[in-house]
């Protein structure tokens, strides 16, 4: 039996100070004490250990990973084939992390830092800063009569199941301030829930058997990588491909065919082609009669106001286009669509999105395989939320939670009041470069009283905080993920020790908890112990359980599991709308604000001053802020560019690589050009990512716009991204 | 004993204490740091233009300082670990790191909190000295002196394979990015100490 290892940090200073005695006093090297080292009780041990593990990213793929440790060292990560989904193989991003796992750059200690952004850090002990942190919280409390000061923004850079806990740990101190809502996918969630009363897509693996696929606004060939897989194999076995995106993508690239479309029109696309299949009797009329809500009045509506010139107009496509693309759609069965996140990042994204799914309706696609309106599926997410669901302490003051929208957190913050915000707690996230209006967010830091950020590196939010806590990689702690698009379940076994003194956010939790209770007792109700690995297995329910078809949650360290049943949308037809059908007229749309029908909703034009419209789709090496500051990737490509397509280019008198200004009234960013005509000349593209060290963050000039929906199942509306219009000029 | 197992000690006793301090300036807080950096300039003085006498009262500008080159929370200027240099891709627990692992082994020796600190982190290399150094001379008292000499050996069979190939130039990256005299004068200390125990080593084998 190995001799406990871990030697605490005092035990460490205890053997410095000792030999600094004997320095200081003549001694003698007698007096060697060990401090960092001690006598080997093992031999080394070159045997290698698989362990699996889980990557837990906002990310479609969340892939199953083997890990291979030796001697307690993560040596390689490999996909893990036992899943049908990832296959083997992880994409770029997924290879790269024991190069986050090992970076010498590594947040490593708790740290204190003197003056906000002054970057004159000292190194505190946990016990230093969660005395700092509960004296802190337990202040404003005092002073404020309620813990609804502090503010918690946390969201996608963890998607492990037990990390809700983060949520948890704040319940249990009290009332509190949440950022609330989903910043990047929640008109499309919305729209989806009006037409089928929730997100549910068919198994990816499904698409093979597709004999149409038009993928819509996505881009899997950087952003779901093991989809192409499934996209090449239906193409294989005699498939369409089709891509329509205002960008050619990568994955445009390997279509059948490409629509360039004019941003934001895509609902216009869909209607034009809904006309020309109403006009055709290419339409479902028998699957409507039975399974849906509103389909005269839909095909009235287009009678009446959509016609194939204005739908080609619109988007730019020609109408003998738009005509091939309806006729192709609705006569190849089965035929799918795969809605992307990036369309719906609009004003009318929630709106174009219906209508999308309503070609799915009106032409019978939906509930089979190989056909639907893929969007996403947050099916398999039915755990128990054993660590978030925590307790209020009684009589914490406040009468409830405050949500504050996490799409304009900079001036929700500022603008908040009885009682104002003074304490932030940042974990999962990075306001200070994914959020837009970052010099809102900014001001909104500089506000705090305390700002306390849980990171691995050092980042932009990092910077304006004032203590940061080490966390662990998911390779230093036990988890549990599923997707929000495929249907397997992934265990995350703790691979290696955590490295430095980088801790669980729920150790955090549990450690700021005792802390809170010697301070003031009763004043966390947080559990102040328990085995991590124990806290996985009380994730699990029952539900979860039949669903997977396993009894016990260790069953996944065998690998992992798919769902049993219920793998192709709505296959029942049972909807989950408030007529129990498909809603094409919707009563909770209009509920919301909406049209009730899929209807057309004008774009956001843009304007003489700001002539062209910013897109900021997501970067092939990185997931938001996450990946691109690793060194692999910046082997590849360290630099941001700005695309623009030739004719534009033209007219502005830019040159490949010249610098180029992009401003609009908030801000503005200086970056290479990259004349290209894969992007469509009424758009620019910068492809939204954090760089290490470089002064770039297009969120500079990103205003916190709300997209058309969102507000139902999210509780916010999302951010129209791609509504951003701005001025560019040669510099 | 003669009076040359005695210099010996003498020497060697020397060279133990800068040793320690410098361990403690790497594996210490700030505070036990400060003060090893301050008994280092009575070993090892540099009286170059920046004098660690002059801002004592800069001690917090040398505190930030000290945790902008070795402890965080941002990339490391001057990163304390031997395979951030000797790694083609500078991360740490590489095979380079693995090497220093095997050689404390092969005396004997680990990290109590293994795989949590990088072995190679220059406060744990420096602190192996310390230990090769005391055994040294506690079988130099005990007269034994093959053992000692082996201890002797060792020590800088582990200099040359690993303090010598990286430390200097983790010094000229404490000397590029720093500013104050506490960390710059330490560096340089501890550049000259170190080539001193070099030299040592070429002299010893010009002698044989």
């Amino acid at each position: 039996m190995k001799q406990k290892s871990v030697v605490s940090r005092r035990t460490f200073l205890k053997g410095a100070a000792a030999t600094v005695a004997t320095v200081s006093f003549g001694g003698t090297f007698f007096d060697f004490l060990f401090s960092g080292l001690s006598p080997a009780v093992a031999a080394e041990t070159n045997i290698a250990e698989l362990f699996r593990s889980a990557c837990p990213r906002n990310c479609y793929d969340t892939c199953a990973i083997l890990s291979t440790v030796q001697d307690g060292v993560l040596k390689k990560v490999e996909g893990d084939p036992a899943s049908t989904y990832t296959r083997g193989t992880l994409c770029a991003k997924g290879f790269s992390y024991t190069r986050s796992v090992y970076s010498p750059d590594r947040i490593k200690y708790p740290m204190r830092q003197i003056g906000r952004g002054s970057g004159n850090w000292q190194r505190i002990s946990w016990d230093e800063a969660y005395t700092e942190i509960a004296q802190n919280m337990l202040r404003l409390k005092r002073e404020y009569g309620s813990t609804l000061p502090i503010c918690l923004n946390k969201y996608s850079g963890n998607f492990d199941i037990m990390h809700y806990g983060i949520e948890g740990m704040l319940t249990s101190i009290g009332n509190t301030t949440r950022a609330t809502g989903t910043p990047c996918w929640p008109a499309g969630i919305d729209a989806q829930t009006f037409d089928f009363g929730t997100i549910v897509c068919n198994d990816p693996e499904d698409i093979v058997n597709s004999k149409y696929l038009i993928i819509w606004g996505a881009n899997p060939a950087w952003c779901s990588v093991h989809s192409m897989y499934f996209v090449k194999e239906a193409q294989q076995r005699g498939c369409k491909i089709v891509v329509i995106d205002p960008i050619l993508t990568q994955t445009a690239s390997k279509a059948d065919l490409y629509i360039q479309i004019k941003s934001s029109t895509d609902g216009a696309l869909a209607l034009g082609m809904a006309r020309y299949i109403l006009d055709h009797n290419l339409y479902d009329g028998e699957w409507l009669a039975k399974n849906s809500k509103g389909a005269e009045e839909f095909f009235s509506y287009l009678k009446n106001n959509i016609t194939l010139e204005w739908a080609a107009e619109k988007t730019g496509i020609p109408k003998h286009i738009i005509e091939m693309l309806a006729r192709e759609y609705a006569t190849t069965k089965p035929a799918n669509i795969w809605i992307g996140y990036g369309m719906q990042r609009h004003t009318n994204g929630g709106q174009n999105v219906r209508a999308i799914d309503a070609l799915a309706a009106v032409t019978g696609n939906i509930g089979k395989s190989g056909g639907g309106a893929q969007y996403a599926q947050l099916e398999t997410w039915g755990f128990k939320y054993h660590a978030m669901s925590q307790t209020k302490p009684v009589n914490s003051g406040g009468k409830e939670d405050r949500a504050i929208n996490i799409n304009n957190f900079g001036a929700e913050v500022l603008n908040a009041q009885d009682p104002p915000i003074k304490m932030l707690w940042i974990a999962c996230r990075g306001p200070m470069t994914q959020d837009p209006e970052t010099a809102v967010v900014k001001k909104a830091f500089e506000g705090m009283d305390l700002v306390v950020t849980a990171d691995l590196f050092m980042t932009p939010t990092v910077e304006m905080s004032d203590i940061v806590l080490p966390v662990t990689t998911a390779f230093e702690t036990p988890g549990v993920n599923v997707s929000y698009w495929h249907y397997w379940m992934s265990l995350n076994e703790q691979a290696i020790k955590p490295m430095y003194e980088s801790k669980n956010d729920i150790t955090i939790a549990m450690e700021l908890s005792a802390k809170l209770n010697e301070l003031k007792q009763g004043s966390c109700t947080f559990p102040t112990s328990g085995d991590l690995q124990e806290w996985v297995g009380k994730e699990f329910s029952e539900g979860i359980y039949k669903q997977f078809g396993i009894q016990d949650w260790k069953e996944l360290k065998k690998g992992p599991v798919k769902a049993k049943g219920s793998l192709i949308a709505w296959q029942d037809n049972k909807f989950r709308t408030p007529s129990g059908k498909y809603e094409l007229w919707s009563a909770e749309a209009e509920k919301y604000g909406h049209f009730p029908l899929p209807v057309y909703v004008e774009e956001m034009q843009s304007t003489e001053q700001y002539p062209l419209r910013c897109i900021t789709p997501h970067w092939k090496l990185s997931i938001h802020s996450q990946f691109q500051n690793l060194d692999w990737m910046a082997a590849v490509n360290n630099e941001p560019h700005i695309e623009i397509h030739p004719k534009v280019a033209a007219k502005y008198h830019i040159k490949d690589n010249d610098a180029v200004k992009m401003f609009n009234d908030i801000g503005y960013i200086t970056l290479p050009a990259k004349i290209t005509e894969t992007v469509s000349p009424d758009v620019v593209a910068v492809y939204e990512t954090w760089y290490k060290n470089k002064n770039f963050n297009v969120n500079y000039t990103v205003k916190a716009i709300p997209a058309d929906m969102g507000k139902k199942a999210t509780g916010a509306p999302g951010i129209a991204f791609h509504d951003n219009f701005v001025a560019i000029q040669k510099v | 004993m003669s009076n040359r197992t005695f210099d010996r000690r003498t020497d060697l006793a020397k060279r133990y204490s800068l040793y320690s301090l410098f361990k403690q300036y790497y594996q210490g807080d700030w505070e036990l740091a400060r003060k090893a950096a301050t008994a280092i300039q009575q070993y090892e003085p540099v009286n170059d233009n920046l004098s660690s006498q002059q801002d004592q009262n800069l001690d917090a500008a040398a505190l930030f300082e000290y945790n902008r080159l070795f402890v965080g929370p941002g990339k490391l200027l001057a990163p304390p670990y031997e395979s951030a240099y000797r790694n083609a891709q500078g991360l740490v627990m590489q095979e380079e790191t693995l090497l220093v692992r095997q050689f404390y082994l092969q005396a004997g020796i680990e990290v109590s909190n293994k795989n949590a600190i990088p072995d190679d982190h220059l406060g744990l290399e420096f602190e192996f000295i310390c230990y090769l150094l005391s055994r040294e001379g506690e079988r130099l008292q005990a007269d034994d002196s093959s053992t000692a000499n082996r201890y002797a050996a060792l020590y800088q069979e582990f200099c040359q394979q690993h303090i010598l190939s990286w430390v200097y130039q983790h010094c000229d990256d404490i000397l590029a990015h720093g500013k104050t005299g506490l960390c710059r004068d330490t560096a340089i200390s501890l550049v000259r100490f170190l080539q001193r125990e070099e030299a040592n080593f070429l002299s010893k084998e010009e002698f044989v």
